[in-house]
């Protein structure tokens, strides 16, 4: 039976020269070890997380209790997702950055709890970043998403194309609490971000007048 | 000062404590002394694939907890090499029996005294392999050209370099070039490209390991194993880190060369005696 499928598979060249099944095992390998090495080190994802918190925060306020970052993986890639949702955006943004710590703009919108953005201080290595104090159920937060510009982005981690969002969570940071916890929000982020990022051009410079 | 290697490799069956036997018997054919260390408290096979086993009398949770007088007691001579010797693993406990600072301080202890220590690390990452490192200054990492495998070094890989365990050397079993050749097969190439580390020796699928089990004698004194000649040469590497053996991986690429080599026909992965 083996033989007669390896005798069609040469007929059809489905082996041939770029690879058998040792060419399959080595591209598989190489993608689940990048999502092995990243979920074995959940410190090297969680600096990453308040690194890019940083530098976001020097452009737009950002709701980081909101934010949720992973590697997802479709198929024969694996991207560095992230969906980090916007509140406003900044206006005299480089000379802010330059500060250290990232400034806090004053909130177009007082609804968020004010100790909810302490967790864009910056975090030393290794450290588990403050909790984000408050999570409000997951209906009123829909409803929020909904006027909420967004920021989008998905970096593939090869050099490959960016996949499209995908709807599954990607299960890194298993059983922390902090993990969790913003998980519980995932549903409505995802949904409002899926629609933006169909027709996101534009959206995120007029994303500060739309809000006031 | 000796040097204390541990054998490890994360997935179980993949040759750890064949290859700890062969090091072992080939370093000390080299005249170097050397001791091994069966780690794998509760299910120990080391003794077994020597064909020590019958000789067992204290073993390596005796040596820790103090019941026999000093380590000398509980080593097993070999039978076929007067500087070779055995620490067996307690059969009747588990891994628990031992932990990392009492293994630690016993590696201190055998490294005064040998020019080897190799350890036979379990499968795993618990406990049982955290006391086989921790008192390595060495380890080498056995994989087999198949994806757990590899995927399992992988993890060890970052576990030892959580310990400060840098630069462990990669040993592939099992490697069947004619698949390789086919492509059916993971290369020498696409596994070191995968995990990154460096390459101490490649051991040819060879049907005389099972037949050296079998009677308890290393295969490194067998000189028509083509896997007891791979053997060999990793026992010069450890000797001599700069040792020029055929399957050095080279700046023009190891592929390039498994190809030249293949083409010659001389020999498995051109491993020679020299």
């Amino acid at each position: 039976m083996f033989d007669i499928m390896e005798f069609l598979n040469r007929i059809f060249k489905k082996n041939g020269n770029n690879g058998g099944s040792g060419e399959e095992a080595k591209e598989r390998l190489k993608l689940v070890l990048i999502s092995d090495r990243a979920t074995v080190a959940p410190h090297v994802m969680e600096s990453l997380k308040e690194e890019l918190i940083q530098v976001i925060s020097r452009y737009m306020t950002i709701d980081t209790s909101m934010m949720e970052m992973g590697l997802e993986r479709k198929g024969k890639e694996v991207a560095l997702a992230a969906n980090i949702p916007v509140i406003g955006m900044k206006r005299n943004n480089r000379k802010e950055s330059m500060e250290g710590a990232p400034p806090i703009a004053s909130k177009p919108e007082p609804a968020k709890p004010a100790a909810k953005q302490e967790t864009v201080k910056p975090v030393p290595k290794a450290e588990k970043p403050a909790k984000p104090p408050v999570v409000k159920p997951v209906v009123e937060e829909i409803e929020e998403e909904e006027e909420k510009p967004a920021f989008k982005q998905t970096v593939p981690v090869k050099n490959e194309p960016a996949p499209p969002a995908m709807e599954q969570d990607s299960d890194e940071d298993e059983g922390d609490d902090d993990a969790s916890r913003s998980r519980k929000g995932k549903k409505g982020g995802r949904r409002y971000l899926a629609r933006t990022s169909t027709s996101n051009s534009g959206r995120r410079t007029s994303s500060s007048r739309r809000r006031s | 000062m000796g040097k204390v290697i541990v054998i490890t490799s994360g997935k179980g069956g993949v040759g750890k404590t064949t290859a700890s036997a062969n090091i072992g018997a080939g370093l000390a054919r080299e005249g170097k002394k050397v001791v091994l260390i069966d780690a794998d408290i509760g299910l120990r096979n080391l003794d077994l694939v020597m064909g020590l086993e019958n000789r067992i009398v204290f073993d390596l949770v005796d040596v820790v907890e103090k019941k026999c007088r000093s380590f000398r007691q509980a080593l097993i001579k070999d039978k076929r090499f007067a500087n070779l010797f055995l620490l067996p693993a307690a059969q009747s406990r588990d891994k628990n029996a031992v932990q990392p600072d009492q293994m630690k301080k016993l590696c201190d202890t055998l490294r005064d005294n040998f020019d080897f220590v190799i350890i036979d690390c379990p499968a795993g990452i618990e406990l049982g392999f955290q006391n086989a490192i921790a008192g390595a200054d060495e380890a080498i990492i056995v994989t087999n050209p198949e994806v757990s495998s590899v995927r399992d070094a992988d993890r060890v890989i970052g576990l030892l370099e959580a310990e400060d365990k840098t630069n462990p050397r990669l040993l592939i079993n099992r490697m069947r070039e004619n698949l390789v050749k086919k492509k059916q097969m993971l290369g020498v190439d696409a596994v070191t490209e995968i995990l990154g580390i460096d390459i101490i020796g490649i051991i040819p699928e060879d049907e005389k390991v099972l037949f050296s089990s079998n009677k308890g004698e290393p295969l490194v004194m067998d000189d028509s194993s083509r896997a007891g000649k791979a053997y060999r040469s990793v026992v010069r590497r450890l000797i001599d880190p700069n040792a020029t053996i055929e399957l050095q991986i080279e700046e023009n690429g190891l592929w390039a060369k498994l190809k030249r080599i293949f083409a010659g026909g001389n020999g498995v992965f051109g491993f020679k005696a020299q």
